[in-house]
């Protein structure tokens, strides 16, 4: 009798037990996933125009693996210049859940230029691979590989935005249409682009299509799908447009050198419709200079590391070492990318 | 004047029974027989008084006496109590005792029913059979169960057993109008359910039998009885235990604000109404029967009726249900000719409450009130836009309820006549014909007024429908048996042959739907009557040597009319050994039986289901007038072929089968163990065709296999008997695992599966599958990946196939919703007039989707344009912002423990001068639900939470009167 | 009278034996429903089947709106032959998206779909239903069956010529099967109904199937313009023909523009004229407006042709927003289709003063789509609608009378020109240039959108394909043609799942089998790629 009134306790204290079971086999959580090693096939490189399509390198790692459940996971490579700690890493490429690269002379050089690193010199970086699974959960890194890069000049690529107007026929297949660039990545854009007409209506578009554009708000802000923004006379301008506070400003310009190889004088430059550059050919004494428009240092612009680039400011001044008559050439076309070129 | 009474209480042999308690029965006056079975009792009145001798393990025995001063000694021979051996068992065409059965079969007879308020017969013996699963259907009146027996052995087919009322086998489809067909049958009529449960049981009845058969026989008279009246009444009170788990309006309004637009928030009102409150009541039932027994001259009839009403938790919901039957029994030409007649009728008449209603109290904005201001949509609160019904929006679920009125009214009448004639000549020759049908007709309609929102959709008129069906069965059965005992051999004979023919009719008319002008809005649509034939030749062979070991050979020749090859045959064969009857184990006091069941079957599945009659068929069907198509001037209703597979044919079962019969201490301790394999060929599914080959995408056809396989274990004891007190306890445990075999006709199925499992949420979202090598109804969903705090991320999910991607391939079977192990207790208390049962039960292995929470789990739920939907409260959890449908955090664990009943009754015993006797009972009907799962109710039978009707808590009392 | 009942008694017995005679009740016949054996000898009943053949593109089942579903397993509406068509035309490309979460919807414009894909399972089940449907009919129209069937010899012309029109529905369903999914498996009357494994047919072969059985029909069907409205006639073979050459690159490598020419020009030259109005065309009596234009039609009726595919969807799923159901004679929208930016740059002036093509709701609409699940981004198309060309209501406020042309003039008027820019010999681009002017006056209203013969190239002609023929499943098929379906030289918004767009592999440009079928019939092998 106690022996199968036992079996029923014995079985009831099972039910109640199987009760509380957790759904143990099913409860997948999340873990940091192992390390990836990392690898390169070469080290050092000086790139040229030529070799442009010739292969530079391979980078190669393993699986990160163990986060706690099968993951798909990506991989992204972040270059840093030597000695920063990856403080602020470049993610030079997203590789998805691949475990290599190869990049060519092309784009790597790309890169190089990118993180703003002068051409014609030799640069010390290090990179690594990161791995994440999901946008969740912790990241983990490789350990970095040296690349020495001596890189020739490429135009930086910037995050851009569109001009579509009336005057390039409001296309955006058109060979003339406009570009504004975040040379920070900032949302905050700004280029030059020149209106033959009076009255030339534009607006701002986010990419090459119209699903996210922008148009006058009034008062120098920007709405969305606004109306058309308009520049009431013909002329060089330059718009910037901040999307971040969605405000927009256009100036017309006209360009001079100053400075002490001008003698303290404004030179004034000449545009040329047809090729959208600025010159001047003019007497130089030994000294410095730097482009401004309007005759004013509002907007001055000049080359502070002395590598062909100009940026905004006028320090770092261009400097002529023996007088002499020079031909100077400003080209703005490219937002991001203005250049100059000094001829005797 | 008193005196005293003494005697000796003596087993059959004359041996004393020690122990014993004598007593006189009405008194406390009592004594116990010493080591002679010697006993004294002293302080009788004289006068008549009955003495009672009883000893667990032996019988009671009740003596007269007529008491005086000089009363002479009494002497009690008691009989052993060898419990349940002796009993007889119905099965397939005729009768056998328990001992002799190679089958497995399980009786629960009156004493052993379930207690309480029941509209169904089934409900009488939920959780007292093992291997039989009886899940009820929800808690709407009238809407039955679903029955498995050993995990049924089709995947499209039919799983319901075939149920057998007095000989007459019921068409498992129901008619129009009605929820359940054994409803109309009422449970106080009946007298026993007989379980056939392997092939060896149910081979006898061929190509119906694969999912098992049960056998029902009602109360009868019997002859000599006096004239008996019998009054039952039990009145109860039904009450909403558990709701769906939402947001109230104050968490519902802080998460608009946190998470909607400013649009949505201005949509907020300002009621903290709690729908779910709203739509369900205390609902009151009441169920009165009165039968009628007796003999009249030497013909012993039984009349009784009932009358049901029973009112729903879900408001507007009821069951009316009238019900009569009469059996009349005579026996002519000195008991050579018995003749048993069978007529049952019963009315039910239904109304409907819209379930859909219980998903809209659900999903209902809980800041809006009840009623608006106003009289439109007849002074409901419904979703507006640009001051009109908005369709897309939640409906008002009162609104849902009160204005759609779905009434149905559902005629049935069962009936048989029986003639078992002995010869006179040749006595063990009997002959039995069995004439019987079974005829149900529903009708109903379902009106929704011009003014409801439900009817906006049509344009405003207001929708009026009636439906109609009709379905006849007929049936004629004859069978020859033979039985004889050839002594001189030690052996017993006993043969059978028969015959049936069963003939079914259905019919549907086709009725248009008219608005409240009484316009046609949708054209009737086309009559349909279809119609399907049963032949069978059946034969079964018994056979007995020397009372130890029994065989038994059963075959049936079963013909269809479904398919164009008619005919299979459905042999089986089973032995038993009465290990307790050799003389190694004959002596032995403490194990009292001990019986080794060996059984294999074969067996077929027939019933495809309405509509299927003739699937081995080219049919053509005529499009209605609104699916017309226009060539020129004219509009033509469209002929369709339909598809179909000349070569159709039945499933087969093999069924194998090893069992234990086991009792001890007279068996005061009994039970038994079923070890089964049941294996199902050429399945009937709905397969999908070679592009091209058929008139028809899917062609239900024969593909594949699967398996069931399990263990059933029983005991029964009575822990405690006294004079005063007697306990009795049952426990059973199943254990069934499905697999599917096989799915295709290819030789290689490559096949991730058959998707199954409809959800809600998204057209043609599925969640279960069914696959090769997995059990039936696996889920099929993502794996869930969590954050280090133990939340799900939403939408992250584990790359199981390694590709790389989250892709659909990435779906893994993740259980099922069928339970593993079902369990079962009751038990039985009395102490003199009093007695307390329960009954509890428990499900494990059963899995859940909690689709309630899927669907309206996420921030997404209420971010609609122009109205508002309630969250379910799982998102407080998951704080999901759109719905994940696929992932397995849904896929919960269904296992439980439920209290069905606990009954607690007084006897009265015989009142006004022994003319009348009196009882009552009161009764409390799901007293509790041990569970983890999260949503509702644990206890549903697709595995898919959604749309359910909540089972009720029911307190009932009831009162017996016996005239 | 104990001896005469025993008797009586074996007598029963004997008789419930004799019973076993009457087993001929296992050999039932439908009482309600017709069989082939005799629904074919009653010549009544061939055209309530032709007329299924026919529906077979517009309801999709015996019940409107649905009942009965014609293919199981699939939901109902969601297996109408127009809207399956449809969303595997037009979602994938730069002219619609769906807002919709059903299963994988959204899978076809982000361009990612899987064999698993349940619509795509749909539409394919729905062309082979089709099929055997129209094998079905074929086979039992035999001239050999309809002799023994006893149909009057004036009868058998007459279902000579339904069996032909059978033939070129046949032929048709085979031709979007080509086009869609490349080499399927093949079935034709020959073969029986029955359980059995068809071999698969190569894309080429099933090219050079259907444009023998156009050329093999040609001279049974009735002449142009002389059928029944609703009905298959000569042109809509030529038609067919047209179409097929015009894609035989895609198909079968090589070119056959100069037949493309050929064609179209037989169609051009049959007698039907541009409907006058190209906003009629798609309006609820677009049946009493334009039947100049249409040479095919799958046809609705809001009364008696409901369904909630076909015009139905193409109605309400394409109104959300703030635009008003009662604007286009409907009870209700659905919020779903709209479409992207790209689609809209092809037109200079949306506002459709100009070109009245330039059918956009746009009030309250962005151009641009953030959020493929919002009505409000991308602008809304009110092309198709459920009021008549007088502004009336159609029968129905759900179900829509609109039918759906399936070939239409302005698309041989197209081909015509692009096989004549693609360098097919026998036409002109002097007519070219006049067909396609005739296009755009019908759209401007006069001559001012005219085009002149240098401004004929064949990128225009993609861009005017677009304003012509949009939203009526051309897209995708057109998209191929010009190589611009998948790689990075097109790109729209949601292409390749990118909100802005990116390349997407070749292999798209086939649907794959789906994984159901190949399952099904083990002698299939998987499209490219998938």
């Amino acid at each position: 009798m106690n022996a199968w009134l036992n079996k029923i306790i014995a079985g009831s204290f099972c039910v109640m037990g199987l009760l509380s079971c957790e759904k143990q086999d099913s409860f997948t959580q999340v873990k940091t996933g192992s390390t990836p090693t990392f690898s390169a096939t070469a080290t050092e490189f000086a790139f040229s125009a030529a070799a442009a399509d010739e292969e530079a390198v391979t980078y190669t790692w393993t699986a990160s693996k163990d986060w706690g459940y099968r993951a798909v996971v990506n991989y992204t490579l972040q270059i840093d210049e030597k000695g920063n700690g990856f403080r602020k890493p470049t993610e030079a490429f997203s590789a998805n859940n691949s475990l290599s690269k190869t990049f060519t002379v092309a784009a790597l050089n790309q890169v190089i230029n990118n993180m703003g690193l002068a051409s014609g010199r030799q640069h010390e970086l290090v990179i690594r691979v990161k791995a994440a699974v999901d946008t969740v959960g912790d990241q983990v890194y490789s350990d970095s590989v040296l690349l020495t890069v001596t890189p020739y000049y490429v135009p930086k690529v910037y995050p851009y935005v569109y001009v579509p107007g009336g005057y390039e026929g409001w296309s955006f297949d058109d060979p003339r249409l406009g570009a504004l660039a975040s040379v920070n990545s900032d949302k905050v854009y700004e280029g030059y682009l020149y209106f033959p007409d009076a009255n030339t209506e534009f607006k701002v578009a986010a990419a090459k299509s119209w699903d996210i554009n922008y148009g006058d708000g009034g008062g120098g802000a920007l709405k969305a799908n606004g109306d058309n923004i308009k520049a009431v006379e013909a002329g060089y301008y330059r718009l910037s447009a901040n999307l971040n506070a969605l405000t927009w400003s256009l100036t017309n310009t006209t360009w001079s050198i100053t400075g002490s190889a001008t003698g303290g004088a404004d030179k004034a430059m000449t545009f040329d419709a047809a090729t959208k550059k600025w010159s001047v050919t003019t007497a130089l004494q030994a000294g410095s200079f730097y482009f401004r428009a309007n005759n004013a240092n509002t907007i001055t612009l000049s080359d502070d590391d002395n590598n062909g680039v100009l940026t905004a400011g006028s320090a770092g001044v261009i400097s002529i070492e023996t007088a002499g008559t020079y031909t100077i050439t400003m080209d703005l076309n490219n937002p991001g990318n203005y250049i100059y070129t000094l001829a005797q | 004047q008193s005196g005293s009474i003494s005697g000796k209480v003596t087993d059959e042999t004359g041996q004393p029974i020690p122990g014993a308690t004598v007593f006189i029965k009405g008194t406390s006056k009592n004594a116990t027989a010493d080591a002679q079975g010697n006993f004294t009792i002293t302080g009788v009145a004289a006068g008549n008084i009955v003495v009672v001798a009883r000893i667990m393990g032996y019988e009671t025995f009740e003596l007269p006496v007529n008491a005086g001063n000089n009363t002479a000694p009494l002497t009690f021979q008691l009989k052993a109590d060898t419990k349940g051996l002796n009993e007889i068992v119905v099965v397939g065409y005729g009768t056998q005792k328990k001992s002799d059965l190679t089958g497995a079969i399980a009786v629960v007879s009156t004493k052993d029913f379930n207690k309480g308020p029941l509209s169904s017969p089934e409900q009488l013996i939920t959780g007292k059979v093992p291997g039989v699963q009886i899940t009820s259907n929800g808690g709407a009146p009238g809407s039955g169960s679903t029955i498995r027996v050993r995990g049924g052995a089709s995947l499209n087919a039919t799983n319901d057993p075939l149920i057998i009322v007095d000989g007459v086998p019921l068409d498992n489809n129901n008619v129009s109008g009605q929820s359940n067909g054994l409803s109309l049958i009422n449970p106080n009529d009946i007298e026993s359910f007989n379980v056939l449960k392997d092939a060896s049981a149910t081979a006898i009845y061929g190509s119906r039998a694969s999912n098992g058969v049960i056998i029902i026989t009602t109360k009868k008279g019997r002859l000599g009885d006096k004239f008996h009246v019998s009054f039952s009444s039990t009145n109860a009170v039904s009450k909403v235990t558990s709701y769906s788990p939402v947001l109230t309006a104050s968490e519902f309004t802080d998460v608009v604000k946190a998470h909607g637009t400013a649009a949505q928030v201005a949509l907020l009102g300002k009621a903290n109404t709690d729908w779910q409150k709203q739509i369900y009541q205390s609902a009151l039932s009441s169920d009165n029967n009165l039968a009628l027994s007796g003999s009249w001259k030497k013909l012993p009839y039984r009349i009784s009726m009932g009358y049901l009403n029973q009112d729903g938790i879900l408001k507007t919901s009821n069951l009316e249900r009238k019900s009569a039957s009469i059996n009349l029994s005579p026996s002519l030409f000195d008991d050579h000719l018995k003749i048993n007649m069978n007529v049952k009728g019963s009315i039910a008449d239904n109304r409907f409450a819209d379930q859909a209603a219980i998903n809209a109290a659900i999903a209902f904005d809980p800041t809006q009130p009840v009623r608006a201001n106003g009289k439109d949509f007849g002074g409901y609160y419904e979703w507006l836009y640009n001051g009109k019904l908005y369709d897309l929006g939640t409906k008002n679920p009162l609104a849902m309820l009160e204005q759609k009125v779905d009434k149905s009214q559902v005629k049935r009448s069962i009936g048989n006549i029986q003639f078992d004639y002995k010869f006179h000549f040749l006595p063990e020759l009997r002959a039995n014909l069995n004439l019987g049908y079974d005829y149900q007709k529903g009708e109903g309609n379902t009106n929704i007024p011009k003014y409801a929102a439900l009817a906006y959709y049509n344009g405003t008129g207001g929708s009026y429908k009636h439906y109609s069906q009709e379905m006849k069965n007929k049936l004629l059965d004859f069978y020859l048996n033979y039985a004889k005992d050839l002594k001189g051999i030690k052996s017993r004979v006993d043969v059978m042959a028969g015959y049936s023919y069963q003939d079914f009719i259905i019919a549907t008319p086709g009725y248009p739907v008219r608005d409240e002008a009484g316009d046609t809005t949708t054209a009737a649509g086309n009559y349909s009557e279809a119609q399907h034939t049963l032949v069978s030749f059946f034969g079964r062979l018994n056979y007995t040597f020397n009372d130890k070991y029994l065989l038994t050979f059963t075959m049936r020749r079963d013909g269809t009319s479904r398919f164009r090859q008619h005919w299979g045959s459905f042999p089986s064969v089973a032995f038993a050994w009465k290990l307790k009857d050799e003389a190694f184990l004959k002596n032995s006091r403490t194990l009292s039986d001990l019986k080794l069941r060996l059984g294999y079957g074969v067996t077929g599945q027939e019933n495809i289901g309405v509509g299927k009659e003739y699937a081995a068929l080219s049919r053509y069907t005529y499009g209605d007038a609104n699916s017309a198509y226009q060539l020129g001037d004219a509009f033509y209703k469209t002929l369709r072929a339909a598809g179909y597979d000349q070569n159709i044919k039945w499933e087969q079962t093999a069924t194998y089968n090893v069992a234990l019969d086991y009792g001890f201490l007279n068996n005061r301790i009994s039970g038994s163990v079923d070890f089964y394999y049941k294996k199902t060929t050429d399945l009937l599914a709905d397969v999908t065709t070679p592009a091209g080959t058929n008139l028809t995408n899917t062609l239900y056809t024969n593909i594949g296999s699967l398996e069931n396989r399990g263990v059933e274990f029983i005991i029964n004891a009575t822990p405690v008997e006294t004079k005063d007190f007697r306990w009795d306890a049952g426990f059973n445990i199943t254990y069934n695992k499905n697999k599917i075999l096989s799915l295709s006709k290819a030789k290689a199925d490559t096949s991730v599966g058959i998707a199954t499992g409809g959800i809600s949420g998204g057209t043609g979202n599925t969640v279960q599958i069914n696959s090769v090598g997995h059990q039936i109804n696996s889920f099929y969903v993502y794996k869930q990946v969590y954050d280090k705090s133990g939340n799900p991320i939403e939408g992250v999910y584990e790359d199981t196939n390694g590709d790389g991607a989250i892709t659909s391939a990435d779906k893994y079977r993740y259980k099922s919703s069928n339970p593993l192990v079902y369990l079962s207790f009751n038990s039985q208390f009395n102490y003199k007039k009093w007695n307390l049962g329960f009954s509890m039960r428990s499900n494990l292995g059963n899995y859940i989707y909690n689709n309630q929470a899927s669907n309206n789990g996420s921030y997404k739920t209420f971010q609609n344009s122009n109205y508002l939907a309630n969250l379910s409260r799982s998102v407080l959890s998951t704080k999901f912002a759109t719905t994940q449908y696929w992932s397995d955090y849904y896929v919960e664990n269904g296992s439980f423990l439920r209290m069905d009943y606990i009954n607690l009754g007084y006897d009265f015993g015989r009142l006004m001068h022994d003319k009348i006797g009196l009882r009552l009972n009161f009764n409390v009907q799901n007293v509790f639900v041990i569970t983890k799962y999260s949503g509702q109710d644990p206890e549903v039978f697709s595995g898919i939470d959604d749309k359910f009707y909540p089972r009720p808590r029911v307190y009932s009392l009831g009162v017996n009167l016996d005239f | 009278m104990t001896k005469k009942f025993i008797y009586q008694i074996v007598l029963a017995g004997t008789m419930a034996w004799g019973l076993a005679s009457c087993t001929k009740d296992l050999d039932r016949t439908p009482i309600t429903e017709a069989t082939s054996a005799s629904v074919y000898k009653d010549f009544s009943n061939y055209k309530a089947i032709l007329a299924k053949l026919y529906g077979g593109f517009s309801v999709t089942g015996q019940v409107g709106p649905t009942g009965s579903p014609d293919i199981s397993g699939i939901d109902e509406g969601t297996s109408s032959y127009i809207r399956g068509y449809f969303q595997m035309q037009e979602l994938p490309t730069d002219e619609a998206v769906i807002g919709w979460n059903d299963g994988t919807l959204q899978d076809f414009h982000q361009m990612d779909w899987t064999p698993d894909d349940n619509f795509i399972n749909a539409m394919f089940s729905r062309l082979f239903y089709q099929i055997a449907q129209c094998n079905e009919f074929i086979r039992q129209t035999s001239d050999a069956n309809l002799s023994s069937n006893g149909i009057a010899e004036k009868d058998q012309a007459t279902a000579r010529t339904f069996r032909a029109e059978a033939r070129f529905l046949r032929a048709l369903t085979y031709y979007h099967a080509l086009d869609l999914f490349g080499s399927v498996p093949f079935v034709t009357d020959s073969n029986e109904v029955a359980y059995y494994y068809p071999n698969q047919i190569s894309r080429a072969d099933l090219f050079a199937y259907v444009e023998r059985e156009l050329k093999g029909i040609e001279e049974q069907m009735v002449d142009a313009h002389t059928n029944e409205y609703g009905r298959a006639d000569k042109a809509c073979v030529w038609a067919l023909l047209a179409k097929l050459y015009l894609n035989a690159t895609v198909y079968t490598g090589t070119d056959r523009y100069t037949d493309a020419i050929t064609y179209s020009s037989k169609v051009i030259n049959s007698g039907y004229t541009l409907a006058s109005s190209y906003a009629n065309m798609f309006k609820a009596d677009n049946n009493a407006t334009s039947q100049s234009e249409f040479l095919l039609t799958a046809n609705f009726d809001g009364t008696r042709t409901q369904t909630y595919g076909g015009t139905t969807y193409l109605v309400h799923a394409a109104i959300g927003g703030s635009m008003s159901a009662a604007a286009f004679g409907v009870n209700s929208g659905w919020g779903g289709l709209r479409t992207t930016s790209a689609f809209v740059n092809l037109f200079s002036d949306i506002s459709g003063a100009t070109d009245k093509r330039a059918m956009f709701y746009t009030e309250g609409q962005n151009k641009s789509i953030a959020d493929l699940g919002a009505f409000t981004d991308g602008y809304a198309i009110t092309k198709w609608s459920n009021k008549t060309s007088k502004g009336a209501d159609g029968s129905n406020s759900t179900f829509v009378d609109t039918d759906f042309p399936l070939m239409r003039l302005a698309e041989m008027y197209l081909t015509y020109a692009e096989a004549v820019l693609r360098g097919g010999s026998g036409g002109s681009t002097t007519a070219a240039l006049g067909y396609i002017n005739a296009l755009r006056e019908r759209a401007y209203g006069n001559t001012s959108g005219n085009i002149a013969a240098g401004e004929l190239n064949l990128k225009f002609l993609l861009e005017e394909r677009g304003r012509e023929l949009y939203w009526e499943g051309h897209r995708r098929t057109d998209l191929i043609r010009y190589g611009l379906f998948t790689g990075s030289t097109y790109v729209w918004p949601f292409k390749g799942g990118v909100a802005a767009g990116t390349a997407v592999a070749d292999f798209r440009t086939i649907y794959p089998l789906p994984t159901s079928a190949l399952v099904a019939n083990p002698n299939l092998k998987q499209n490219g790629d998938y």
